[in-house]
């Protein structure tokens, strides 16, 4: 049976997405074929310090598509990033994203996170019932 | 064939063996020499667990991964993904994740033509998108082996190449 796995399981994959590896501390190392071609990026990275954030900043600049990659309000390609409240500001600067009214529920993490959009978004216009005690 | 097939059924199970008295799952310690390091600092990957991983080799369970879970309660990413605290990997709810994935699709409507998206260490979303939606879709994360092996390397590795990625990563 164990034999049989590769093939078996071939057919299954023919709609197979893509994954690639990928570390923020060398974040300009993405394969050429995904450079400016996104239309949105969704983010969320393992540690919330501006220095982090910054590099994944350098990766989605090059992953969005090549004319819109200057961030700002009206980039066509969009953003939702999630963090904590206190990187408000960072994620003005570095991607022109607003807080939204829904925030995520992360049942283990102690802190509560935020999502941010540089979009208008009505999906994430309210406040996530989740969270109501 | 038999031989051969015997060959490589005792290959996998030392294999198994191997990772599994590597896995920090199986010692609750987290002096793990896989994942301290740097590696560990750069990760949000998920990390399936060694049950997840069995399935591997089980190719039962294997199946249920590939399936599009589209009708209840369950998640297939959550239901099949621990959390790793060394990676510091903490999964959004089920109802967030649905949430957060209406809100690709609106995005991404809102965009001409826009069908493409990146997924920066966000595992659990790209995941819960159906297989189609997916397909022109990219998730971009580290130590993501695990997950490969078992979502993914049917369609991309060889068995040779699966054997030589199992090693590689327990090494």
């Amino acid at each position: 049976m164990i034999n049989t796995i590769p093939s078996e399981f071939d057919k299954s994959w023919e709609t197979c997405s893509e994954y690639q590896f990928y570390d923020y501390n060398d974040p300009t190392n993405i394969k050429e074929k995904y450079h400016g071609v996104f239309d949105l990026v969704v983010i969320d990275p393992p540690f919330i310090s501006k220095s982090v954030w910054e590099q994944y900043a350098t990766t989605a600049k090059l992953l969005m598509k090549k004319n819109h990659a200057e961030y700002g309000t009206t980039t066509p390609t969009h953003v939702i990033a999630t963090t904590v409240d206190e990187n408000k500001d960072l994620m003005a600067d570095l991607f022109g994203c607003k807080q939204v009214s829904f925030r995520p529920s992360i049942p283990h993490l102690v802190y509560q996170y935020s999502v941010y959009t540089n979009f208008s978004s009505s999906v994430l216009a309210n406040d996530n019932p989740e969270l109501e005690e | 064939m038999n031989e051969q097939h015997g060959k490589d059924a005792a290959i996998l199970q030392e294999l198994r063996d191997i990772s599994n008295r590597h896995s920090p799952y199986y010692n609750n310690s987290s002096n793990n020499n896989q994942l301290s390091g740097n590696r560990s600092t750069a990760s949000s990957e998920k990390e399936n667990s060694v049950e997840c991983r069995d399935q591997v080799v089980n190719n039962k369970t294997l199946s249920l991964d590939t399936t599009d879970d589209k009708d209840d309660n369950t998640n297939t990413f959550l239901t099949h993904t621990n959390e790793n605290r060394d990676l510091n990997q903490y999964w959004y709810s089920k109802k967030t994740i649905d949430t957060l994935c209406n809100a690709i699709r609106e995005g991404l409507s809102l965009v001409d033509g826009g069908s493409r998206v990146a997924f920066l260490s966000t595992p659990s979303l790209f995941f819960s998108l159906s297989p189609k939606e997916r397909q022109q879709c990219v998730l971009f994360d580290v130590s993501c082996s695990k997950l490969i092996v078992v979502l993914y390397l049917p369609k991309l590795l060889t068995y040779n190449d699966y054997l030589l990625f199992t090693l590689s990563y327990i090494s």
